[in-house]
């Protein structure tokens, strides 16, 4: 198999670049999963963890703000991983002391700016969740007006007669989708961590 | 006649004072004809004292406390000091008229007025009244009960929590009568930047006030963000369909084998791959299965080898090797016989090999297939002899006596599955493949009973026996699909057989 460079990884995940991506899980998703195992995880926590540590990666390159100094991507990865772990154990009242460290991670990884874009992923990743159980209409419709197309425009395309039906629908999609956020009792949890 | 509800209704109406002269005067002249309304007019007052009484039980022994304690401090406080400060608000010098009242929205002071005006209608606070005057009236009072207070010691506390129950649900009717100010059109307005200027003032100041407001706002608002974040969504897609469509080892399938076969001899590779495999289930997983394949497979491949070996060697001495395939050999000489049995070796070698992929179907089959024994809590009833007698052929391996009476017995449409099933099992165990499959198919088609996966996944045996291949794989898949018990052996005969399929 080839050995990509961290550089390269980094490359892949930003453009979202299929070979780089099973790279990654096949180099790195074993030991996450050891270590979730080993840590009163099952394999849906490990598949979870490993792919939202990648989505946290994704949103730190888009802020370009991921220069590897002193650590590689594989520490970098596996530090994420760990943290998104730990958040998961508190959750759930699990005693941290007793973790069976079996990844390789760095400390310094830990700073401010890793727990705000964690804290924003595990938000916006359950808005998106519910974003991606309404219909496929009120998920084209919201997505057009949120990118700011032209009221007509979107009424054309969604085959609606008059732009006023589109706004109403929109309002009727969004009132849906905050209705399912609130439902829900991770966002209960989500708003109990912010106060 | 009368709804006991409704009667119900009229005598606590009647007890409480709450009827009119007419309603009064009707209902005294029917309780003095019906004795059974006397008597229940009597109960329902009895409880009403009686409830009336535990009132006062149960606060008796605290008010003597207070009093004593009181007493003590040389003063008597009607209002328990609540009122202390009451003089210095102005508003409540004025009175309230009732109209007031009534207009008076839910809120808190209303729900106090309602809970001060029941609370004036009990005897706890005449008897209070009381207090001051006499310790004799508590003494009688004692006397005349003649209740043991031994025990009921949290009655109080139970009946002031129902005072607390009774004010959290009015304070709960409360909120849920305040409708939000601003509707999610209205906070989408604002964020669009399309909130009318005659509202958008008001709602501002509302926005920097009202706490919820300000959190809905912020909802909106991030939910506009995460739903505008496609890329996000994409590449966490991308990613779920990398975990379930991919293996998670980072060895090839050759490394595995020469894992397996022992002939992994580059150092570093071997290293790497011991290493992974301590940590690595699913690694761990895979090499187990291809071992106890490999090894299962080898052994039958053996055992068919050796019984053509004796075959071969046994048609050999028994006929005549004909003298045009070697005419110059005399039959006696034993170059002769070396030659004819390498001969019937390479004869037979190549007969293996053309056959080669029928075997392996073969060999599979007899791994997989292992008929499962007759389930009696899964028949229709055990009470059906023809049943009862089937399911004694079959487990004495009389497959043929157990069609031929489940073939005749006569099940419910809704049960047929059950002997379909069983007959299906049966036909396969004497080798007879199509019917067998048919009998499968039935229960398949019924959709819903406990024997689909059984069905599919020995419906699928069948098809490999039938070296229909295509079908085989169709129904292993479904049988994957299922996610049940023969989920891993479905996968490793799909494995096995992956180059045989086409």
């Amino acid at each position: 198999m080839i050995n990509y460079t961290d550089a390269q990884i980094l490359k892949g995940i930003l453009r979202h670049d299929n070979l780089i991506l099973q790279y990654i899980y096949k180099q790195y998703y074993y030991k996450v999963n050891y270590f979730i195992k080993k840590n009163q995880g099952n394999e849906d926590d490990a598949s979870d963890i490993f792919q939202e540590a990648i989505i946290v990666i994704y949103r730190k390159l888009k802020e370009n703000d991921l220069i590897f100094e002193k650590s590689s991507f594989q520490g970098y990865l596996f530090s994420v991983c760990r943290f998104l772990w730990l958040k998961q154990l508190e959750k759930r009242r699990i005693e941290k002391e007793k973790l069976n460290d079996s990844l390789p991670f760095q400390e310094d990884v830990y700073d401010d700016n890793l727990v705000e874009i964690v804290d924003k992923n595990e938000k916006y990743g359950l808005y998106q969740k519910h974003f991606k159980t309404l219909s496929t209409d009120c998920q084209k419709l919201l997505q057009m007006f949120f990118e700011k197309v032209p009221l007509r425009e979107i009424a054309k395309i969604m085959g609606y007669k008059t732009e006023k039906y589109a706004k109403t629908r929109k309002y009727k999609c969004k009132e849906l989708l905050i209705k399912r956020i609130k439902q829900d009792t991770e966002f209960k949890k989500i708003l109990e961590d912010d106060t | 006649m009368t709804p006991k509800a409704e009667l119900f209704g009229r005598i606590e109406d009647y007890c409480l004072d709450l009827l009119n002269n007419q309603e009064r005067e009707e209902f005294e002249n029917e309780l003095e004809f019906n004795q059974e309304l006397r008597e229940e007019v009597e109960l329902h007052k009895n409880i009403q004292s009686a409830v009336l009484e535990m009132d006062v039980l149960d606060l008796k022994g605290k008010l003597e406390e207070i009093q004593i304690n009181s007493t003590k401090n040389g003063k008597v406080n009607g209002s328990f000091e609540l009122l202390e400060d009451l003089s210095e608000f102005e508003e409540f010098t004025a009175e309230l008229s009732p109209e007031e009242l009534i207009e008076s929205f839910e809120s808190l002071p209303k729900v106090h007025v309602y809970q001060h005006e029941r609370a004036s209608n009990e005897n706890i606070h005449h008897y209070y009244k009381e207090q001051n005057g006499s310790e004799q009236i508590i003494v009688e009072e004692d006397d005349l009960n003649g209740f043991d207070m031994t025990g009921l010691e949290g009655l109080e506390e139970a009946i002031l929590e129902t005072d607390i129950l009774n004010l959290r649900d009015t304070l709960q009717q409360v909120a849920k009568s305040v409708e939000p100010q601003y509707s999610a059109e209205d906070i989408d307005n604002y964020l669009t930047g399309e909130m009318g200027d005659d509202i958008l003032a008001e709602f501002e100041d509302e926005v920097a006030q009202n706490e919820y407001l300000q959190s809905e706002v912020n909802l909106h608002k991030d939910v506009e963000f995460a739903v505008a974040e496609s890329d996000v969504m994409d590449l966490r897609s991308e990613l779920r369909n990398i975990m379930e469509s991919e293996t998670s080892w980072n060895v090839s399938e050759h490394t595995i084998e020469d894992f397996i076969d022992g002939v992994l001899e580059d150092e570093a590779l071997l290293a790497e791959f011991s290493a992974e495999l301590k940590e690595n289930t699913d690694l761990m997983a895979e090499v187990n299965l291809r071992e106890n394949i490999n090894g299962a497979v080898a052994e039958l491949d053996i055992m068919a080898l050796r019984q053509k070996l004796t075959d071969a060697r046994s048609e050999s001495e028994k006929k005549e090797v004909k003298s045009i395939v070697m005419p110059r050999f005399e039959i006696g000489s034993t170059k002769f016989w070396r030659s004819s049995v390498a001969v019937v070796l390479v004869l037979v070698g190549l007969l293996g090999a053309m056959k080669m992929n029928t075997n392996t179907l073969d060999n599979t089959y007899n791994k997989y297939f292992e008929s499962t024994s007759w389930a009696s809590e899964r028949s229709v009833t055990k009470t059906v002899d023809l049943i009862q007698q089937a399911k004694i052929h079959f487990q004495k391996n009389e497959f043929q006596e157990a069609i031929n009476l489940l073939n005749v017995a006569t099940v419910s449409p809704d049960e047929k599955f059950v002997t379909q099933f069983y007959t299906g099992l049966s036909y396969q165990n004497i080798n007879k493949y199509p019917q067998a499959v048919t009998a499968y198919s039935e229960v398949i088609d019924h959709g819903n009973n406990m024997f689909i996966e059984e069905a599919e996944w020995y419906k699928a045996l069948c098809y490999l026996k039938m070296d229909k291949k295509a079908e085989a794989k169709k129904e292993l898949l479904a049988v994957i699909d299922r996610k049940g018990h023969f989920e891993k052996d479905a996968k490793a005969v799909l494995r096995k057989l992956r180059y045989s399929f086409k």
